[in-house]
Formats: structure tokens, C-alpha cells, sequence
């Protein structure tokens, strides 16, 4: 009886304030069916770290390499509770993303199925990075949303340390490279930026990097909802307007992600909720 | 099996951008335009890469050499059953009025400064009966605070109007005669 209460609740709190406002990235098919969260077949991805070390060890937060960030943020993916697994290697056997679609490489600039790089790169394969910090180059097949790959390329030219709280402590432009990688994990995973989807939601997610340092309640909902104890991730809201604005779990009822998904995910929420603080935006 | 699956997959790009604020948006910039989007047109080029060109006409150029039209080229793009799906990465629709703060156009993934930071939308204010200007977000911008432009959402009430891209121009002219020190405090 108290579950059924409980589960009420959850739902009406859910339905009143609209509190999840996750995204995944959308396949757009090319056979006429609908187009579904991308996501990994096999509801795991190894991921090569290839950041090695720092000059000056340890970092801020006690690490004394890049790559054990990488494992870092891996793990807190997947300590949400979602049906999903990041393997973590480090220094294995490099092979360079970049190159045309063909032979080996599955897309153009993403190598070969499952090659899921993460480097440093002074370019984005001979194409200057610009302002950008951190780019992940996600290569699915269109018609089954199946991800085949997806490397993640880290600017070289701008300062990386890792740290937790607010994102520039002293005002200098220095990056925490660990809460950037927790976001470029989460495309790697397939979601998206739920604040370009409408949502004023706090999320590691969003598409600002800001004083946030941990995932947040919506984004283990958003990973729950597309990796559900090993169901078919869920197509997403086809009147939806853009290419990549899916999963939300106000979508019509046979979109839902199953009750296994979304009352972990709420009742992740909660007690996050209790424990964390949303930061400010660094960039607005 | 890989140049199989070439034909059918597709690749997306997602990234974490440096925060620009306005000195450094005119200051970075190699072009500062404002104009209608004319064409949106994808080509491949001999690598197979796909990117996306934005031609842009009736132009006010605030900075830098630009023809009578200016075509900005941004990574990604569909061609034939291969697609790019860029979440990140601005999108343009013709007819559309804009205002681009430019650096690395042919060179860089995404030749704006800041990425979305640097294109702003101009729109005609039915209020005012001018062109005013919108940020990427589509939320009006409304002053100029120190080194920050002020959104309508970040403002104290009651919200400011509008800024007219004419007062946006003069921001511009005005900074670049006289720079903000780039130590000044942000």
C-alpha cells in the first residue's frame, strides 16, 4: 500500500513541476520509423584513456593523472543506478580517430566500431578547436540508433587541472577536466543538453559548463531512462519539434520509460536533491 | 563491414565552450557582420568531411574585410545517407537576421567566437518599430553592464527594453576605439 502511495506522490510531483527535464540525442531514420535515443546495443562502452600525465601531480583533487579523471567520471556514471557500464583503459593501443569514413574509420573523424578514444588534440583532426574545450564525436547508425563509436577530443592549448566547486576558485581560466569529461560521458552515452530542449533544470548535462562538479538528479534520470534494465531504450516523442529533444518522461504514455526506469530515477532524485546544491552558470 | 556501416551511420558533436564576454567577443573577432541569411547549403569536401555554409547578405560590416556577402562555414552537414547531427552547433535559418562575431572562418570547427556566445539574432521589436537584438537563446539583450552584456532574464525589474541594433553598433564602435583592458576586472 505505502509503495502505491509513494509511487503516487513521486508521479504527482513529477507531473506538477515538470522536474526532469533530461534530452538524449536522437537518430533520424531513413526507413520510416521513429526516431529513438541513441544508445549503446550492449548497454556498456570501453572507453581508451589517452590523456596520460600531468606535468606538475597530483591535480587538485588528489589525482596524480588525467586518465584516473577519466575513470573517475566514469564511475560516478556508473554508480547512478542506470543499466549501463563505462570499461576505463588506459595507454592500450592508439589508433587515430581522425580520417575519412571508410576503412577503418566507421565515421569520418570517429576510427573504427567501439574505438572510443580519449585524447588531447591541439585540432579537431586538422580543424582548429576555436573556443571549444572539449568535443565527443558520437557515430551511430540511423535506423536502429545503435552508437558505434565515439571519440572525445580534449583542447591541449587551454589550462586543465581538476577540482571540485566553483569553476574558476581563483578567477583564473583554468578548466576542471573532470566535470567537462562527466559531460562529454554523458554524450558518449547519448544524452543531450536538456537546457536546450526548454529545461531550466540544474544538470552537468547543460550545455554550460558551470559551478556544478557532480552528476545531478537529472542526469541519472536522463541515463536510467535511455539504459532500463535491459528493455529497449525508449523511442522518443515524435511530435517532439527537434532532432534531439527525446526522452523526456513527460512523453505520451507508451514513450515512458518502464516504472523500473523512473522510480529509481525519482527516488535518486530525492535524496540527491537533499544532498547537493545547484551552482551558478559560469558563462551567463 | 566498416565502409558499410559508414553509409548509415552518422556522427554528432557535442562540446564544452570558453566563456566570452563582450570586450572579448569584439576583440577576438576577425569580422563582426550583421546581414540575412540567404543560403544554407551542405557540401562535402575532398576528405568527405561534411560542412555546412551560411551565406549572409544585405550586410553591415562593423569589422574586418567582407565582401558584399559573407558565407560562413561550419563542420557538419548531410550528404546523401551519411548525416551530422551537431547539438552544439549553431543552426541557421534563411531569411533569418544575425549578427556574428567571427574568428577562424575556414579554419576552426565553428568560426564564432564563444561558439553560440558569438551569434546574436536581430529582430524588428513590434513595439518600438526597430531591430533589436536577441541572443542566441532568443532572450533579448538590454544593456551592457561593465564587461557583460545584460540579458532580459538576468535583469533587475522591471526588465529594460530591448537594445536596438543600432545602440548594439555604437557598443561595438565604441569598444573597438577604445578597448576594455583586458585586465579589467570581469
Amino acid at each position: 500500500m505505502w509503495q502505491r502511495t509513494t509511487i503516487g506522490a513521486l508521479l504527482s510531483l513529477c507531473a506538477a513541476h515538470a522536474a526532469f527535464g533530461f534530452a538524449c540525442i536522437k537518430s533520424s531514420p531513413t526507413d520510416g520509423s521513429q526516431p529513438q535515443c541513441i544508445h549503446w546495443d550492449q548497454h556498456a562502452a570501453t572507453v581508451d584513456s589517452f590523456l596520460g600525465v600531468p606535468s606538475n601531480p597530483p591535480l587538485a583533487n588528489g589525482t596524480v593523472t588525467w586518465d584516473q579523471n577519466v575513470m573517475g567520471a566514469a564511475n560516478d556514471w556508473n554508480s547512478s543506478g542506470a543499466d549501463f557500464h563505462f570499461n576505463v583503459t588506459v595507454g592500450g593501443q592508439f589508433i587515430n580517430p581522425c580520417g575519412a569514413a571508410g576503412g577503418v574509420h566507421t565515421c569520418t573523424n570517429t576510427g573504427p566500431i567501439g574505438n572510443n578514444p580519449v585524447l588531447f588534440a591541439d585540432t579537431f583532426c586538422g580543424q582548429g578547436f576555436g573556443d571549444i574545450l572539449e568535443l565527443v564525436n558520437d557515430c551511430w547508425v540511423q535506423n536502429t540508433a545503435k552508437i558505434l563509436n565515439a571519440p572525445v577530443f580534449v583542447n591541449s592549448t587551454v589550462s586543465w587541472n581538476a577540482y571540485n566547486g566553483a569553476l574558476f576558485p581563483g578567477g583564473q581560466p583554468v578548466y576542471d577536466i573532470r566535470r567537462v569529461l562527466l559531460h562529454e560521458l554523458g554524450h558518449v552515452a547519448g544524452l543531450d543538453h536538456p537546457d536546450e530542449q526548454g529545461q531550466n533544470v540544474a544538470a552537468i548535462m547543460n550545455s554550460r559548463v558551470s559551478n556544478l562538479f557532480q552528476l545531478q538528479p537529472d542526469d541519472i534520470s536522463g541515463m536510467i531512462s535511455i539504459y532500463s534494465g535491459g528493455s529497449q531504450p525508449p523511442p522518443s516523442d515524435g511530435s517532439s519539434p527537434g532532432p534531439s529533444s527525446g526522452c523526456q518522461v513527460d512523453a505520451a504514455p507508451r514513450q515512458r520509460p518502464g516504472w523500473g526506469a523512473v522510480l529509481p530515477a525519482m527516488v535518486a532524485a530525492l535524496l540527491l536533491g537533499r544532498r547537493r546544491r545547484s551552482g551558478a552558470s559560469a558563462t551567463r | 563491414m566498416a565502409l558499410g556501416l559508414a553509409c548509415l551511420a552518422s556522427p554528432a558533436r557535442a562540446m564544452v565552450v570558453v566563456s566570452r564576454d563582450f570586450p572579448e567577443l569584439v576583440a577576438r573577432a576577425e569580422q563582426i557582420v550583421a546581414g540575412t541569411v540567404a543560403a544554407v547549403t551542405e557540401e562535402q569536401d575532398a576528405a568527405g568531411t561534411p560542412w555546412t555554409l551560411v551565406t549572409l547578405s544585405d550586410l553591415t560590416v562593423l569589422k574586418g574585410d567582407v565582401g558584399a556577402t559573407f558565407t560562413l562555414r561550419l563542420y557538419g552537414g548531410s550528404t546523401g545517407e551519411v548525416g551530422v547531427h551537431i547539438p552544439d552547433m549553431p543552426t541557421f535559418t534563411p531569411g533569418e537576421r544575425a549578427l556574428l562575431f567571427v574568428a577562424g572562418n575556414g579554419r576552426d570547427v565553428c568560426p564564432l567566437v564563444g561558439i553560440w556566445q558569438g551569434r546574436f539574432r536581430l529582430r524588428l521589436d513590434a513595439a518600438s518599430g526597430t531591430e533589436v537584438v536577441d541572443d542566441s537563446d532568443s532572450i533579448p539583450v538590454v544593456a551592457r553592464s561593465g564587461r557583460r552584456l545584460v540579458r532580459a532574464a538576468s535583469a533587475a525589474p522591471p526588465t529594460p527594453p530591448p537594445m536596438t541594433f543600432d545602440a548594439m553598433r555604437h557598443l561595438i564602435a565604441d569598444e573597438l576605439a577604445h578597448p576594455t583592458d583586458a585586465n579589467a576586472p570581469k
